[in-house]
């Protein structure tokens, strides 16, 4: 087990050094860079700068070096855990992206938890019921979540709540909490505010797991096998649970690999929408200034997320299906 | 002569304004700070507020104590939503209806000598820093002689602080006197020290800031390495905020300031709030002796969209927004939740040169474009195929009167032939001045070709984020393209959109006109080629500001002469004289095309925000709110 474990993490470096490359380049293609963008900003509202600063913040930031020369020195960097200057922020990179990854994890990480709660049961309860009212209830609902995008429910519930309601959704903090230290009150205010975003983020990926859990189910429910324990008389209940469903969590569990990367993409836009303090709406106006050190530790960071969440995948099935762990 | 004796004059009255001690012995203050002066962590408000505190009239009544105005910003960089809300406090001020008046504001007054080579300002006695420290003439001579000529701090010098090149001089006669001076006349320099850039001036405190300079700290080096400081004068910018626009201004609780509020949560790294509390010992109080401000706290929120903001004043938890919600394109939905979101909607008078400035590029490197380009016949005709009032109705709800870009009229500066010439919609005379410079073949498609037989394509750029911007060029398109000019509309990002426009690349560009008032002379870009935003000739305006460029004929020379001969005089006559002369040469060369007359900056006012004044004008130079003095507002209830 330990050996299959290391052998994944050692395939993880090139794949991250991959994504490394990928990220920077992306970065770069854009024309202009930092501050053409800061220019073209300040001069919209009327305030006026100097073509000399430019130059002089040019000249800082080393904009106008090779493309290969700037990766090196940014990847070197990041060996030394230095991940370069915002030139937005005019910060060290390191103290914005830990805080807002963590944010990022922890919701997504709520999200994922909510989803299986959520999905595993629903998709049992609709494929032992096949047919039945609540059936064709949850497959009505699954198919309207799976068809709705994300960021257009988060629209419609800020709409409703501002025009409804006159209270804007949005943050994961009411005022008095967003820049207080962590106590048992500000975490309850947290979990008051985040059923919203881990509503939005999770409601299109829980429906679709309903929907893979309802089908494996059905699967298994017909098999023999399931047929020889409840003729041994095996009660109903605990059956299913022990033989049919634990075969069919298998796909479910392998899921995790892409539901992740869903989950913070998904969360990408859903905080932008919804103004929470994690790592997307960052990222996303890192690259609207092409505040490339910045922009490039998200990208870098969100992509060993997803790595992550495949190698948890992986231990997973190992461990739930020992033909995966021996191959 | 004439000049100096209004100068004293002023000054004069300044003081006389200044003097408020009548009331000094019954200043009141806000509640909150009742316990502290109790407990003797204070002094009484008498001692703070200083001998000659400066006299705010409010707008409307004398405000009550309490409460925490909402704010909001959008995106990283949006530090100047603080600064022209909260930060502006220059030694002298504009007045809120900008007349062109300077008042007292740091300073209590001030003379300027015949030759405007030498200005003396006097300060208030017993002005204080928010950490209680005094104010004197020694915080004002630390920035112009430790921190302005820093090659670290300050790499590239503000130019309304140097006169060719020469940085300023200070003589400092009394703790509350000051000469700054330079060998060569800077006739703009007061105008310059009341706009937004004059607060430079005030900004840092010596008795802190010194501390991380190796001139007064042998430690400052080391204490910038330990606090992670690449060099001190990072450090120093990161605790100081060395420079108005600096981000960091914003960042350190610990920075004493001259201002109305302190900030207590900072503005970095992925905050999503900021919030400041009241100054103890601010400086300024109402006509009945309470200490200024009124209100305790303000609480800004950092969103990451322009529509989440719009959302939060929807919802009716923003006070006063004027800087990315308030615009024409939101007014029917800001206009729909006034009642609920408990707001209404107020029009400020922007003050800029025209609602539009198209311009053609004089200096296009494609040699046949430059030709057509640079024929002032081919800009006339452009000029004549717009029909002016169908735009103002189409893109400004019909606010708005036609004009070309030119200083506003009711100003000293207003020019009537630069800014009613070719105004006339009229196809015809278009068509006919087209074919007589030699654009008279047409292509298969029927639309014109170039002189030399090739097809002339014009690209109309103009950036999609700035939605008016967008729709303008796309009307323009439809315009020129029914006399045959084969226009197209070029949709540009931002970065590309100036990318291409600073290397000369462009044709033709949709960008906002810029000042119309007295801040023609401190930003007169649309006027000559003055900067790398005078988007008709880039390359003409790089050689004036010695960044390479391409020399321009006589008549830019000329008027760059003229605006030197303005720098070289404070005598506000002779100034709009000779810029008079300088927009003749304007209206000769007719530059660029312009629209409709500025149309009013939205304002959204929360209902229960008392002393906000109506119809204010706004702009960089002279911004909303800071300019209305937004300590003397407060909430009703």
């Amino acid at each position: 087990m330990l050996i299959f474990i290391l052998k994944r993490i050692a395939g993880m470096i090139p794949a991250m050094l991959a994504i490394s490359i990928l990220a920077f380049t992306v970065i770069q293609l854009p024309p202009g860079d930092y501050v053409s963008t800061y220019a073209a900003q300040i001069a919209q509202s009327g305030e006026s700068v100097d073509s000399a600063v430019l130059n002089n913040l040019r000249e800082r930031y080393g904009l106008g070096e090779n493309v290969v020369v700037q990766y090196f020195k940014w990847i070197g960097g990041i060996a030394r855990g230095d991940f370069g200057d915002s030139f937005e922020w005019n910060q060290p990179v390191t103290d914005l992206v830990w805080g807002r990854m963590g944010m990022t994890a922890l919701i997504s990480l709520l999200t994922l938890l909510t989803m299986w709660a959520v999905s595993l049961p629903i998709g049992i309860i609709s494929a032992v019921r096949q047919y039945s009212i609540i059936d064709y209830l949850t497959t009505t609902f699954a198919f309207l979540a799976t068809a709705v995008p994300e960021f257009l429910v988060a629209i419609v519930l800020l709409y409703i709540s501002t025009m409804w309601f006159g209270v804007s959704v949005g943050g994961l903090f009411s005022p008095a909490f967003e820049n207080a230290p962590l106590s048992w009150a500000k975490a309850w205010d947290f979990l008051q505010h985040a059923w919203i975003p881990i509503l939005v983020i999770g409601l299109g990926s829980t429906a679709a797991l309903t929907r893979i859990m309802r089908a494996n189910l059905l699967d298994e429910l017909h098999k023999p096998y399931v047929e020889a324990a409840r003729a041994k008389g095996l009660p109903e209940t605990r059956l299913i649970l022990a033989y049919p469903v634990r075969v069919a969590l298998n796909p479910f569990i392998s899921t995790i690999g892409w539901v992740l990367p869903a989950l913070i993409s998904g969360e990408l836009i859903v905080s932008t929408v919804l103004n929470l303090p994690t790592a997307g709406p960052l990222l996303l106006q890192a690259l609207k200034s092409q505040d490339m050190y910045l922009a490039g530790a998200f990208i870098l960071l969100t992509g060993g997320l997803v790595l992550i969440g495949t190698l948890i995948s992986d231990i997973l099935l190992a461990i739930s299906d020992p033909r995966i762990r021996m191959s | 002569m004439k000049h100096m004796r209004l100068a004293a004059l002023t000054g004069i009255s300044f003081l006389a304004l200044g003097s408020a001690s009548v009331w000094a012995q019954n200043y009141q203050q806000s509640p909150v700070l009742d316990a502290l002066v109790a407990s003797g962590d204070l002094p009484a408000v008498s001692e703070r507020v200083g001998a000659e505190p400066r006299v705010i009239v409010p707008v409307s009544e004398v405000g009550k104590y309490g409460g925490t105005f909402r704010g909001g910003m959008v995106g990283g960089n949006d530090r100047n939503m603080l600064f022209t809300y909260f930060g502006y406090e220059p030694l002298l001020a504009w007045d809120a209806d900008w007349t062109g008046e300077v008042v007292p504001n740091i300073a209590t007054g001030y003379t300027a000598s015949e030759d405007s080579t030498s200005f003396t300002f006097t300060l208030r006695e017993g002005m204080k820093w928010s950490d209680g420290s005094p104010f004197t003439a020694d915080d004002v001579a630390f920035f112009i002689q430790d921190v302005l000529p820093d090659e670290k701090l300050f790499p590239t010098k503000p130019g309304w602080l140097t006169v060719e090149g020469e940085l300023p001089t200070i003589t400092v006669s009394s703790p509350t006197e000051f000469t700054i001076s330079w060998t060569k006349p800077n006739g703009l320099f007061i105008i310059n020290a009341a706009s937004v850039y004059g607060v430079q001036l005030a900004l840092l405190n010596k008795a802190y800031c010194s501390q991380f300079m190796p001139k007064y700290n042998p430690d400052a080096e080391a204490n910038a390495t330990a606090a992670g400081a690449a060099d001190w004068a990072e450090h120093m910018t990161n605790m100081c905020g060395v420079g108005i626009e600096n981000i960091q201004r914003w960042r350190n609780p610990e920075r004493p300031t001259l201002e109305a509020w302190h900030i207590t949560e900072p503005y970095e790294a992925g905050a999503t709030r900021v919030a400041f509390e009241r100054n103890p010992y601010y400086w300024k109080v109402d006509t009945s002796g309470n200490q200024l401000p009124y209100i305790d706290g303000l609480s800004i929120s950092v969103n990451a969209e322009a529509q989440t903001l719009l959302l939060s004043v929807l919802a009716g938890e923003i006070d006063y927004e004027v800087r990315h919600t308030a615009n024409a394109s939101n007014l029917p939905v800001l206009a729909e939740g006034m009642e609920a979101g408990n707001f209404y909607i107020s029009a400020r008078e922007s003050r800029v040169g025209n609602a539009l400035a198209i311009s053609v590029n004089l200096n296009s490197h494609d040699p046949v474009k430059a030709g057509i380009f640079g024929n002032k016949d081919f800009r006339v005709a452009l000029s004549h195929a717009l029909d002016r009032t169908a735009i103002i109705d189409t893109l400004f709800l019909g606010q708005g009167t036609p004009q070309q870009v030119s200083p506003r009229q009711g100003t000293p500066y207003y020019n009537e032939r630069l800014a009613t010439q070719y105004l006339e919609y009229n196809v015809e005379e278009a068509n006919r001045l087209l074919d007589s410079i030699g654009l008279d073949k047409r292509g298969g498609n029927g639309l014109r070709l170039a002189p030399d037989g090739s097809p002339l394509v014009v690209n109309v750029a103009a950036v999609t984020a700035l939605g008016a911007n967008a729709d303008a060029a796309e009307l323009l398109v439809q315009y020129w393209q029914a006399v045959g000019i084969d226009a197209r509309f070029s949709a540009q990002d931002r970065t590309r959109f100036y990318e291409e426009k600073t290397a000369s690349q462009h044709d033709v560009v949709v960008w906002g006109a810029t000042s119309g008032g007295i801040d023609v002379f401190i930003d007169p870009r649309d006027y000559f080629p003055f900067s790398t935003e005078s988007n008709f000739a880039v390359d003409w305006a790089k050689f004036y500001i010695g960044d390479g460029g391409v020399e321009p004929p006589e008549y830019v020379k000329q008027q760059w002469a003229l605006y030197d001969q303005i720098k070289g005089t404070s005598d506000t006559e002779q100034q709009a004289a000779l810029f008079q002369q300088l927009l003749e040469i304007t209206a000769d060369q007719f530059y660029q095309i312009g629209i409709s007359t500025a149309i009013p900056q939205l304002a959204v006012v929360s209902n229960n925000l008392g002393n906000v004044p109506e119809g204010t004008p706004t702009g960089w130079i002279h911004p909303d709110p800071g300019t209305l003095n937004t300590e003397q507002f407060y909430f009703k209830n």
